[in-house]
C-alpha cells in the first residue's frame, strides 16, 4: 500500500504530540514489507527569499519531505496564498501516486489542500486524524470560552459569536460552511479519543466515517522502579511535565499543593518541569511565579529535553496532568504510560479515557483545587495503592499496533462497501520493481532459463541467486522460537513482548528486499535460485514484490536424476534421489 | 535633552496614530503657559504639549468655533458637465445654519451662472432629489449640487464658487476641477466596498449628477480581455456572473462550497472585473483558485472602469448559455441544491428566480431578507444573493440601465422594468444562501424599522416602483 502522510511540522523543528505521532507512524510504515510511505511536513518559511511550496528532502531516502509554507488563514484553516503549495503537492501526488493520503494535521498546510488531493487523486482514500477541536472552535481549538475560560460543550454560530463578538456572526457562519466543505472530501476520520469522536459527530461529521485510534510510540523498556531512600515510602513524589500554559493547569496544581496541610507538605515532594511561562499572559505569569516563590519547597526544574524525560520520570512516582481543557491524548500521559508511571489527571476529555480512576491512576474534578488536593493526599497515603495502580498500567499503545489498526482502517475505507472502486488500486502496490524468479529443482532447466532471460530478454541478473532462501530459514527459526514462547504465554514483563513476531518478520523481509533491490536499479530483474526452500518461499516473495513473476522449471521423472548424475558424478545416488523427491 | 523630547514626541504621535492635532497659533494664544514651556525647551511645539499634557488637562486643541467664514465652507471639487451644468461638491462646518447658496463664477465673466439656493435637508428627503424637485442636498458633512448652466469644459477653465449665507459671501477656489471622465473614475473608486464613504454619497445625492456625467462620457463599446482557466464547460446549462469590485473577495470560500455541488459541474462561471487597476491582484487570485479547485472559469478584464450595470451587461453578452445567473461573491450556499431551487423558481414564471438571502443578526440569529411592507410578491429589499433569468427575458427588458453604478440599484431597476413587461420575479425562500458581509447584520431590533429600510435601500425601490413612501 502506498501512503502519503501529511503533517503540520517535523519533530526535529517543533515537538508536539501530533508531529511525533506522524513521524512514528511513517517510520513504522517504512519497516513494513507491504507498505510504502512518504511523509510531508509543513515547514514555516524562515525567510521571504525562500520559495513557497518548495519540497526539501529531510532524510537520506527522501521519504521525509519538508514543504515550505508561509501564510495560513486561521479563520477558515486554509492556506493564504495556496497556488505554489498546491502545484508542488500536485506534482508530488502525480509522481508518487499514493493510494492513501492521510492528513495527520492540516495546520500550516491548509484544509484547501484536501481539495487539491481529491482533484489529483480522485480514486485515493483521503483521511484525517483529529487531534483537537480547531475546525469546531476558533479559540485555539480548545473549546474553552474566551471570557471566563469555562469549558464549552457546544459550538455554533451564536455561541462562537459570544466568544468573539468583535468578529461578527458572519465570520462563524462562513467558517463552518467552508471548513465542513473541505472536511466533507475525506473518506474517513481518526479520532485519538472516543470523547473527541463524539464531539465531532455532534458537530456534524458522519459517525460512519469516524473511528478511534490512539497515537503510538516506538516500543521501549520502562524505566526501573525508583530506588527508595532509607525510610522512604513509594508514591510520594509528584511531578508535572509540560508547557507552562494556562490550559495545562499548572496553577491548579500549585494551588492544590498550597492547600495541603503542613504534615502532607512535609511528606510530599512536587517537581515542575516545563517552559514558556514567559510567553503567557502577565497575570498568569505573576500568579505562577508568586506561588513558586511562596512555596520554595516546590522544585521548579524548568525546560527539559525530550531525551532526558525517561531519567526525569524515573525519579518520581506520580505524573500530574491538571489540564483545564478537553485534552484528548496528551503527550505526557502517553510518555508516562511508556515509562510505567502512574498518572493523576483531570476527569474530562480523552484524559479520563486513558486514566481510569482507581484502576490505573486517579482522576480529579477538572479545575477543582480542593479535589486535586484530596487526590494528592489520597495518592501519597498508602504506597500499596501506588503499586496496585502501577501493576495495572497498560503500557503503550505501541506504534506497531497503531500502524496495524491504521492500515486496517485504510483497507476498510478502500473496500467496496465504503467506495465503489478497488480494481486499479491493487495494481499499484509494491515497490515499483518487478523481479522474475526462476524456481525449480536443481537440474531442472533453471540455468538455461536464466541464460535465456539474460541473453535473450537482456534482463539484469547474476547466474545464481541463493540469497533469498536464507530468509526462509530465518522465518522458520523465528516461527519456531515464538511458537515455543507463545505456548507458555509471553509475559508483558518480558522484552520479547515488546518485539512482536510480525514486526520482526516484516523487518527481515524488508532487509532482504533492500539487499536485492540495491543490486539492481529498479525495473525488471531476474533471480534464479533452484531448490525447495525457494519454492516454499514463493508466497512470501509475492508479499514482498506483489508485481513479481515466477517461472517454474519442472522436469518429469528420471531425466532429472540422469542430469544430476551427469553433472555431479561423485555424489551418492541415494542423496540425489532424495533431493529429486523433495522438490 | 532635545533628542529625548523629540523621541517622546515621535512615540506620542505614533501612539495616537495621527498627525498634528493642534491648531498651533490658536493653542499658543489661548494657553500662554505652553509658549513659555516651549521656549524653555520642555516641549518641541504646541502639538507635543497637547499630546503629552494638554489632552489629560482637558485643553481644547482647536478653536471651538471657526473664527473666519473661510473655516465654515470649503469647495472640494467642481465638474463641468456639458449640457447639464456644473456639479459642485464641498462641505461646511456649521450645522445650525439652515440655508446656503452658491453661485458660480467661471474664468470668463460672461459665463457667470445664476445664483442657486441650497436648502438643507434631512436624509430621507433624498427621494425628492431624485424626483427633480430640488437641485441640491447636504448631509452633515458636505453638500452636492448640480447648477444648471452652460459651462466651459476647456481643460484650462478655472472656476470660483461664490458662497453666500446669512450675510456672509465668500469666493472660493475649488480644490480640484475634474473632467467628467476623471469624476466618473473617481466615483467608481470611491464606491468600492469597504470605503463606506462612497455608498453614503451615492445613496442620497448623486444620482442625477451621475446620470449627467455618464451621458457626457463617450460610449465606447467595451472589449475586454478574457482569460480562461481550466477546460471550459461544454454547452453549459447556466452561466453564473460574478462582479469583482475589489481584490479581496472571498471567492475561495465560494469555490470550496461550490466544488462539492455536482449541479455546478454544468455551470459556466464568469468573473467580470470592474476596475482595471486591480487586474494584477485579481489574476493572482484567479491563479490560486485554479491551482486549488481546478474548477473552470473565465475572467473578463475590461480596459476601463465599469459600473456594475455595464459589467453585468458585459457578462450577459459574453455568456455561453441561455440561462443567466448573477451571484454575489459575498454569499455562501448552505449546501448543494440552491441552484436547482432557483431553476425551479424560474419555471414558475417568465421573469427571474431569486434566492432570498439569509441575513445574520449580531448574535448569529438568522432571518430572511424582508420584502417591502405592503407590497406583495416582490423581490427582497436586498437583492444580493443570487438570481437567475433567461437570456431572452434579460434582453427583452433591455438589460441593466447603465445609469446605475451599484449592483443593487441596477438590479432593482431591472426587476421593476421586468415587472412592467409582465415578467414577474419569484423569490425562493428555501434556497438557503447566506449573505455574509457585515452590512447584512441586522443590528436594529425590528426588521421593518425605518432605519433598516433606509439602510437596505427600500426607499429607492419604493421610488422606482412608485410606491408611496
Amino acid at each position: 500500500m502506498r501512503v502519503l502522510l501529511i503533517s503540520h511540522g517535523h519533530p526535529s523543528f517543533q515537538i508536539g504530540g501530533a508531529e511525533m505521532a506522524a513521524l512514528h507512524l511513517h517510520r513504522e510504515y517504512r519497516q513494513r514489507i507491504d507498505t510504502e510511505s512518504v511523509l510531508v511536513c509543513a515547514q514555516r518559511m524562515q525567510s521571504p527569499e525562500q520559495k513557497e511550496g518548495t519540497l526539501i528532502p529531510f532524510d537520506k531516502d527522501h521519504s521525509e519531505l519538508l514543504l515550505e509554507t508561509s501564510s495560513f488563514e486561521f479563520d477558515t484553516l486554509t492556506h493564504g496564498n495556496p497556488g505554489d503549495v498546491a502545484s508542488s503537492l500536485k506534482n508530488l501526488l502525480e509522481s508518487y501516486q499514493p493510494e492513501v493520503i492521510h492528513f495527520q494535521h492540516f495546520l500550516n498546510i491548509g484544509l484547501d489542500m484536501i481539495r487539491v488531493v481529491r482533484n489529483t487523486c480522485p480514486d485515493a482514500v483521503i483521511l484525517m486524524t483529529l487531534y483537537e477541536y480547531l475546525p469546531i472552535c476558533r479559540h485555539n481549538g480548545q473549546m474553552v470560552k474566551t471570557h471566563d475560560h469555562s469549558l464549552c460543550s457546544a459550538s455554533g454560530v451564536m455561541e462562537c459569536t459570544q466568544c468573539f463578538p468583535e468578529l461578527g456572526a458572519a465570520l462563524f457562519r462562513r467558517r463552518e460552511l467552508v471548513i465542513k466543505s473541505y472536511m466533507n472530501l475525506c473518506d474517513g476520520f481518526i479520532a485519538s479519543s472516543e470523547f473527541l469522536k463524539q464531539r465531532y459527530i455532534e458537530w456534524g461529521l458522519p459517525a460512519d466515517r469516524m473511528t478511534v485510534i490512539d497515537n503510538g510510540f516506538p516500543r521501549k523498556v520502562p524505566v526501573p522502579l525508583r530506588r527508595l531512600q532509607p525510610g522512604e515510602e513509594r508514591g510520594r513524589r509528584f511531578a508535572y511535565f509540560g508547557q507552562l500554559t494556562e490550559w495545562k493547569g499548572v496553577d491548579v496544581l500549585l494551588f492544590a499543593y498550597a492547600m495541603l496541610n503542613p504534615e502532607d507538605k512535609e511528606k510530599i515532594s512536587l517537581e515542575i518541569h516545563g517552559a514558556n511561562l514567559e510567553k503567557q499572559s502577565p497575570a498568569f505569569q505573576a500568579k505562577v511565579r508568586r506561588l513558586l516563590e511562596e512555596y520554595p519547597e516546590v522544585q521548579f526544574r524548568g525546560r527539559y529535553r525530550n531525551e532526558d524525560l525517561p531519567a526525569l520520570m524515573a525519579e518520581v512516582d506520580w505524573i500530574v496532568v491538571p489540564s483545564i481543557w478537553w485534552e484528548n491524548s496528551p503527550l505526557v500521559i502517553q510518555e508516562s504510560r511508556i515509562h510505567g508511571k502512574v498518572v493523576i489527571c483531570s476527569d474530562i476529555g480523552g484524559m479520563a479515557e486513558k486514566v481510569r480512576d482507581g484502576i490505573n491512576g486517579f482522576t480529579f474534578e477538572v479545575g477543582n483545587v480542593q479535589s486535586l488536593t484530596e487526590t494528592l493526599v489520597k495518592a501519597s497515603t498508602n504506597s500499596d495503592v501506588w503499586m496496585e495502580l502501577y501493576q495495572n498500567q497498560n503500557r503503550g499503545p505501541w506504534v506497531d499496533e497503531i500502524a496495524d489498526q491504521t492500515l486496517s482502517y485504510y483497507r476498510q475505507l478502500q473496500s467496496p462497501s465504503h467506495r465503489n472502486q478497488t480494481d486499479i488500486r491493487e495494481a499499484r502496490t509494491g515497490s515499483g520493481t518487478r523481479p522474475v524468479f526462476i524456481l525449480g529443482a536443481a537440474r531442472s532447466g533453471t540455468s538455461i532459463l536464466m541464460k535465456a532471460m539474460k541473453e535473450g530478454a537482456l534482463l539484469p541478473g547474476l547466474n545464481e541467486g541463493h540469497v533469498l532462501p536464507l530468509l526462509m530459514k530465518f522465518l522458520e527459526v523465528t516461527d519456531r522460537y515464538y511458537s515455543k514462547y507463545e505456548e507458555e504465554a509471553i509475559s508483558p514483563f518480558m522484552v520479547l513482548s515488546s518485539v512482536p513476531r510480525n514486526r520482526l518478520e516484516d523487518r527481515m523481509k524488508f532487509l532482504f528486499r533492500e539487499l536485492q533491490e540495491n543490486l539492481h536499479h529498479g525495473g525488471v530483474w531476474v533471480d534464479k535460485t533452484p531448490g525447495a526452500d525457494m519454492i516454499l518461499l514463493a508466497p512470501v516473495l509475492l508479499e514482498i514484490w506483489p508485481n513479481a513473476r515466477f517461472i517454474f522449471a519442472k522436469r518429469r521423472g528420471l531425466e532429472n536424476l540422469i542430469s544430476r548424475r551427469r553433472k555431479f558424478p561423485d555424489r551418492a545416488f541415494e542423496q540425489e534421489c532424495r533431493k529429486w523427491g523433495r522438490v | 535633552m532635545k533628542l529625548l523630547r523629540t523621541l517622546e514626541y515621535y512615540f506620542l504621535r505614533r501612539f495616537r496614530g495621527q498627525k498634528a492635532v493642534v491648531q498651533e497659533g490658536w493653542y499658543l494664544e489661548q494657553y500662554p503657559d505652553v509658549g513659555r514651556e516651549i521656549e524653555q525647551g520642555s516641549f518641541l511645539n504646541a502639538d507635543h504639549h497637547y499630546l503629552r499634557h494638554g489632552f489629560g488637562e482637558m485643553r481644547q486643541p482647536v478653536a471651538p468655533v471657526a473664527t473666519s467664514p473661510h473655516e465654515y465652507v470649503h469647495i472640494d471639487m467642481v465638474v463641468p458637465i456639458p449640457g447639464h451644468g456644473l456639479y459642485v461638491m464641498g462641505w461646511f462646518v456649521e450645522q445650525e445654519r439652515s440655508l446656503i447658496s452658491v453661485q458660480l463664477e467661471s474664468s470668463s465673466p460672461e459665463e457667470r451662472v445664476p445664483r442657486s439656493r441650497i436648502p438643507r435637508m434631512p436624509k430621507p428627503d433624498a427621494r425628492r432629489y431624485l424626483e427633480g424637485k430640488v437641485d441640491c442636498s447636504t448631509d452633515d458633512l458636505g453638500f452636492h449640487c448640480l447648477i444648471p448652466a452652460e459651462v466651459s469644459t476647456d481643460e484650462d477653465a478655472s472656476f470660483v464658487v461664490e458662497v453666500s449665507w446669512e450675510g456672509h459671501t465668500l469666493h472660493l477656489m475649488p480644490d480640484r476641477v475634474l473632467s467628467c471622465e476623471e469624476f466618473w473614475s473617481h466615483l467608481l473608486g470611491m464606491i468600492q466596498p469597504g470605503d463606506g464613504q462612497g455608498d453614503l454619497l451615492w445613496e442620497h445625492y448623486l444620482v442625477p449628477a451621475l446620470r449627467g456625467v455618464q451621458s457626457a462620457l463617450p460610449s465606447e463599446p467595451v472589449e475586454p480581455k478574457m482569460k480562461v482557466y481550466g477546460s471550459p464547460v461544454h454547452q453549459p446549462e447556466v452561466t453564473l456572473i460574478l462582479l469583482l469590485d475589489h481584490a479581496q473577495l472571498p471567492l475561495k470560500d465560494l469555490f470550496a462550497v461550490w466544488s462539492n455541488d455536482p449541479a455546478l459541474d454544468a455551470v459556466e462561471v464568469l468573473f467580470v472585473l470592474q476596475h482595471p487597476q486591480l487586474e494584477e491582484q485579481v489574476i493572482r487570485m484567479a491563479e490560486n483558485l485554479s491551482a486549488v479547485y481546478g474548477r473552470p472559469f473565465s475572467l473578463l478584464l475590461p480596459p476601463r472602469d465599469l459600473p456594475a450595470s455595464e459589467a453585468l451587461n458585459l457578462g450577459a453578452r459574453l455568456a455561453s448559455s441561455d440561462l443567466l445567473g448573477v451571484v454575489s461573491p459575498h454569499t455562501l450556499p448552505a449546501g448543494p441544491g440552491w441552484l436547482q431551487e432557483l431553476r425551479d423558481a424560474l419555471q414558475k414564471g417568465s421573469g427571474s428566480g431569486v434566492a432570498g438571502a439569509v441575513l445574520l443578526g449580531p448574535e448569529g440569529q438568522e432571518c430572511q431578507v424582508p420584502t417591502l411592507p405592503g407590497v406583495e410578491a416582490l423581490p427582497p429589499i436586498c437583492p444580493r444573493g443570487a438570481w437567475l433569468m433567461a437570456r431572452e427575458v434579460f434582453e427583452k427588458a433591455g438589460g441593466c440601465d447603465g445609469g446605475y453604478i451599484t449592483e443593487e440599484y441596477s438590479v432593482m431597476d431591472l426587476w421593476v422594468r421586468l415587472g412592467e413587461t409582465g415578467a414577474p420575479v419569484h423569490q425562493e425562500p428555501e434556497a438557503r444562501l447566506f449573505y455574509l458581509p457585515s452590512e447584512s447584520v441586522l443590528d436594529q431590533p425590528g426588521l421593518f424599522a425605518p432605519e433598516h429600510r433606509e439602510r437596505n435601500d427600500s426607499w429607492l425601490f419604493a421610488y422606482l416602483r412608485g410606491v408611496p413612501g
